[in-house]
């Protein structure tokens, strides 16, 4: 290198800086170190930031940070790595170092991981996604930052093309519907996170649990997810009740659990012969080779689904005669006990030694068949839940106390989620709310309408960002635009005169005279000579009520966003793609703390302009309570009915069922909701229902109506779909 | 146009899947007016018309539209080189004339179209024709028939429950496996083997009416899966434009098709 004598002097200057500060022998020597390298690898331009940055983290972070710092920077593994990407990275790094100085360390330690993944753009988005995931949540932001936390895994993955479950969890819903008729709740299994590629998927109850990550390339690892996932689903549908364990030893159950997969799958296959296919192409094991007991199996379980595959095993052999012998009876579970229970005394008898905790059952779409067994309660694994959702029910004890042999369309009972975790006291308004008005409510024990019943109070909201419509418009600058087009041809201005028409009550002047001319040439005349009017405008109010009970306090996956913040931002984009028609449009939040407390947070009133103080209304929306769905559509039939439109509507947001804490039997409020909705039907006000999620698909039908309801599966696809549903509705 | 022209030649194919036939038979007997049911592509048209041919009466279909208007079906003055004349619309064409007249979709056209039925389908059996004047009492051989799918969301077409009230309503469905295997066999003229496989891709996909597609595949859109495979093409390919490709266009919707159409061959 070849500094001219000012530069060298300068530089001679920087060294000097860190050497007589005093921060020890170790951190001169790591800076030195890395002051070389860097002036070799960037120019010297940045060795004064570089010196600097070393000062401040010395001094707020201590030496041995420092000292991982310096080593850091030269051993940044981005591809490519530009002086101005490192001028960036070190800018970045002193941010952090000031405003989360705890995140540093972990930070550097996991460099090497997430700059082998990402490139330096990636790396900055990951970076201010892990901010933003976290916020001020110390906690989360550590599990970000130390690569543990399913988001932030995630993010890793999916910049490097690996297929993740969330990745594919809606399709595979969508899938178990159409083939299978069942929408299982599917769950991430979170004790591998980091993808070891051992991690089975997992039955219970009404969960399917699947491994966050199944190695393969994109179209092998989605192979295998859809190969597990329908696995589970036969297991579902052509299972009976789990098997009770009794004297069975572990290699029995083990053997039991093999025929069972066999049995489904074939029952499956039955009707859907293509799966059979799938599930075929994972079973790899060759005829021959070494009898240990896990291969034998392995080549037990291909020579059950596939009839051209011979193994020389004399008990792999028999075991395949014995299940195709059973085929009459492959209707019944029962056979894979006795099965199972033959070539497990069989196999004893050969001594083969067999290890069940070591055990992994292959090949790796099928499930660890933990859900096949009535394990006794204290050897019963708890049931692992994401850690993002907001209720950890233990299915497995629940479903151990229900018939478990649901037919496919009668899925097992949901379990009542709102009365789990729910009405949590929320830190929502600090006054009081305003008495509105008392409301009926119906019970449908005695089939009266209960008079005056339920209180519904408004309160104001604690009012939040002013500039919530420009973050809307950064963020969804697509969608805004897309929503207000569609609207856009439904707003030109006031009925118009129609030229030349077919019928009318006037003639068009220019019309008839030309026509006439036409016949005393002889010509054939136009014949559309009357003059028309526009169709008549749209008259129309609507009434957007969202749901803000506690569960709307979820993360949704795949967004670092709430149900409620979409919920938010879907009314919002709606909001604004319908303010050019001029229509009557309110909007309020709805919650409830019992009868005497139904909480209505008005964001909008039909007098209201859509301005600063609506943006502040939606973004200060915080969750909390309970739903009482009933009262709150009757508030809104209230304040509807006060509107001269011909059409009147109530689009309803909720991600659950009605529910509250002072009732315990859900279906009077089911039952109440539907009085509400046909009151208002009578009213001449129709309501419709935006169900959020396949848990509320079944009874929002039976409140609202079929064509009367929508579920939308994908939530974070809400705010994109809210007001295509509207327009299509309305027009 | 002559009443004549509206005639069904030959039986139109179809094959009941409950009392249906008897049902309208009877209906058509004390001239109550019908409202057929049901998602599209299910063979509501097809029943009618096959009902016309029974029971040998001419049939005259009105699809309706958004844009129709009362008289597009009533009929309007026209010009002509001597002035104006009165043509007669569909719908008074079947009234004076007699004949089962058929309007398709019914809520697709608009209010004031629906209205003017109203006198013809309670007991006073006629039709005012208010431009011109004129009261027609309608042809004994007149029965008027609707066609409606309750299943479509949307707040501003629905009918009016004065009008729903006026109709005696059959209900459609897809029919059974068995029928809509064998229909799929006689329209498309294609063994079981193909038929087959196509009835259950159907039956899967109607499992996600509701969550994302607003109807399943129809029996309709698996004939033509199935007449494409007569006529030369792959299976999969005659699925993928007959079935996958038109039914929707969301990515995720078409893979969870696909994979249904693997898993069912």
């Amino acid at each position: 290198m070849d500094l001219t004598q000012y530069e060298s002097e300068k530089s001679s200057d920087l060294k000097l800086r860190i050497q007589a500060a005093g921060y020890g022998q170790i951190v001169y020597r790591a800076y030195e170190d890395a002051y070389e390298r860097l002036a070799k690898n960037f120019g010297i331009s940045v060795l004064s930031p570089f010196t600097s940055a070393v000062s401040l983290i010395c001094i707020k972070s201590g030496k041995t940070n420092c000292v991982l710092f310096c080593q850091s920077a030269i051993n940044l593994g981005f591809d490519p790595l530009t002086h101005d990407a490192f001028i960036q990275w070190q800018t970045k790094i002193i941010e952090i170092t000031k405003e989360f100085p705890f995140l540093l360390r972990i930070l550097l330690e996991n460099l090497s991981q997430t700059t082998k993944l990402l490139n330096f753009n990636d790396w900055l988005a990951w970076l201010s996604t892990g901010l933003r995931y976290g916020s001020n949540n110390t906690e989360k932001l550590i599990s970000y930052f130390s690569l543990e936390s399913s988001e932030s895994l995630n993010f890793l993955y999916h910049q490097t093309g690996t297929i993740t479950f969330g990745f594919l969890k809606e399709r595979l819903q969508l899938e178990l519907k159409a083939l299978f008729a069942i929408s299982p709740d599917l769950r991430i299994n979170i004790s591998d996170k980091r993808g070891s590629g051992l991690q089975r998927a997992s039955l219970s109850g009404p969960v399917f649990f699947l491994p966050n990550v199944f190695s393969g390339d994109k179209h092998l690892a989605t192979q295998t997810y859809q190969a597990a996932a329908f696995h589970l689903a036969a297991h579902r549908v052509y299972g009976g009740p789990p098997f009770e364990v009794g004297q069975l030893k572990p290699m029995q159950i083990a053997i039991t659990s093999l025929i069972e997969d066999a049995r489904v799958e074939m029952l499956a296959a039955k009707e859907m012969p293509g799966l059979l296919r799938l599930w075929k192409t994972f079973h790899d094991i060759s005829p021959e080779g070494v009898n240990t007991a896990p291969r034998m199996f392995e080549r037990l379980s291909r020579a059950l689904i596939d009839r051209d595959y011979y193994p020389t095993d004399a008990w792999v052999l028999k075991g395949k005669k014995m299940f195709f012998a059973a085929q009459e009876n492959w209707y019944d579970p029962r056979i894979s006990r006795v099965i199972g229970n033959l070539l497990g005394n069989d196999l004893g008898q050969l001594r083969v030694q067999f290890n069940a905790k070591d055990y992994i059952v292959e090949p790796k779409y099928r499930d660890d068949n933990n859900g096949l067994w009535a394990f006794p309660d204290d050897t019963t694994q708890q049931p692992q839940s994401h850690e993002l959702e907001v209720d950890s029910v233990d299915y497995r004890r629940l479903s151990q106390n229900e018939d478990l042999n649901p037919p496919a369309q009668n899925a097992p009972k949901q379990p009542d989620y709102e009365n789990i975790g729910k009405a949590k006291p929320a830190e929502l308004l600090e006054q009081d709310g305003q008495i509105v008005k008392k409301f009926p409510e119906y019970d449908y024990d005695q089939k009266k309408l209960r008079p005056n019943w339920v209180t519904v109070k408004e309160y104001k909201i604690p009012l939040g960002s002013a500039s919530y419509w420009g973050q809307l418009e950064k963020e969804y600058p697509q969608i805004i635009r897309r929503s207000e087009k569609l609207f856009r041809s439904l707003v030109l201005g006031d009925t118009y005169r129609l030229k030349r028409q077919k019928e009318g009550e006037k003639l068009d002047l220019d019309a008839a005279i030309s026509a006439a001319i036409s016949l005393r040439t002889a010509a054939w005349p136009e014949q559309n000579v009357y003059e028309g009017k526009s169709k008549p405008q749209r008259s129309m109010a609507t009434y957007l009520l969202l749901d803000t009970s506690e569960s709307t306090r979820d993360q949704v996956s795949g967004v670092q966003k709430s149900i409620i913040e979409l919920e938010r931002d879907a009314a919002a984009i709606l909001a604004k793609a319908i303010a050019p028609l001029g229509e009557p449009l309110a909007i309020t939040g709805f919650c409830s703390d019992g009868k005497d407390d139904v909480r209505v947070q008005p964001i909008k009133r039909f007098e209201d302009d859509l301005n600063v103080i609506t943006a502040m209304n939606l973004s200060g929306l915080t969750p909390g309570y309970s739903t009482r769905m009933g009262a709150a559509l009757r508030y809104c039939g209230d304040s509807l009915n006060k509107i001269q439109t011909r059409r009147k509507l109530i689009m309803l947001i909720t991600d659950g069922q009605p529910s509250d804490i002072d009732v315990s039997d859900f279906k009077y409020l089911i039952s109440d909701t539907k009085q509400a909705v046909s009151e208002l039907k009578n009213m001449g006000i129709d309501v419709f229902c935006v169900a959020l999620g396949e848990n509320s698909n079944a009874r929002t039908q039976e409140i609202f109506g079929k064509s009367r309801c929508l579920v939308i599966n994908n939530l974070k696809s809400l705010p994109e779909k809210l007001a295509p549903i509207y327009f299509k509705l309305t027009s | 146009m002559e009443i004549s022209d509206f005639f069904i030649d030959g039986e139109p194919n179809y094959i009941a899947s409950a009392g249906e036939i008897d049902a309208f038979s009877a209906a058509y007997q004390e001239r109550i007016p019908v409202m057929l049911k049901g998602p599209t592509g299910c063979g509501k048209t097809r029943f009618v018309e096959h009902m016309a041919w029974k029971l040998k009466k001419p049939l005259i279909t009105i699809s309706c539209h958004e844009d129709m208007t009362a008289s597009d079906i009533i009929g309007r003055y026209l010009l002509d080189s001597k002035g104006t004349y009165w043509q007669d619309g569909p719908l008074t064409f079947a009234v004076r004339n007699g004949g089962i007249c058929y309007l398709d979709e019914i809520v697709e056209a608009r209010q004031d179209t629906t209205v003017v039925i109203h006198s013809l389908t309670d007991d006073r059996r006629v039709l005012p024709i208010e431009k011109k004047g004129e009261l027609i009492r309608a042809h004994n051989d007149f029965h008027l028939v609707i066609s409606y799918n309750p299943g479509y969301q949307n707040v501003v077409k629905d009918l009016k429950e004065s009008t729903k009230q006026r109709f005696c309503a059959l209900d459609f469905t897809y029919p059974s496996f068995e029928i809509e295997r064998d229909v799929v066999c006689a329209e498309a003229s294609v063994p079981t083997s193909i038929a087959e496989p196509l009835v259950k891709i159907a039956s899967k996909s109607r499992n996600l009416k509701g969550t994302g597609l607003t109807e399943g595949v129809s029996t309709r859109m698996i004939i033509h899966a199935a007449k494409l495979t007569n006529a030369g093409l792959n299976f999969d390919v005659a699925c993928e434009i007959a079935l996958v490709n038109a039914i929707t266009d969301e990515v995720e919707l078409r893979d969870t098709l696909r994979t249904t159409i693997s898993s069912c061959i």
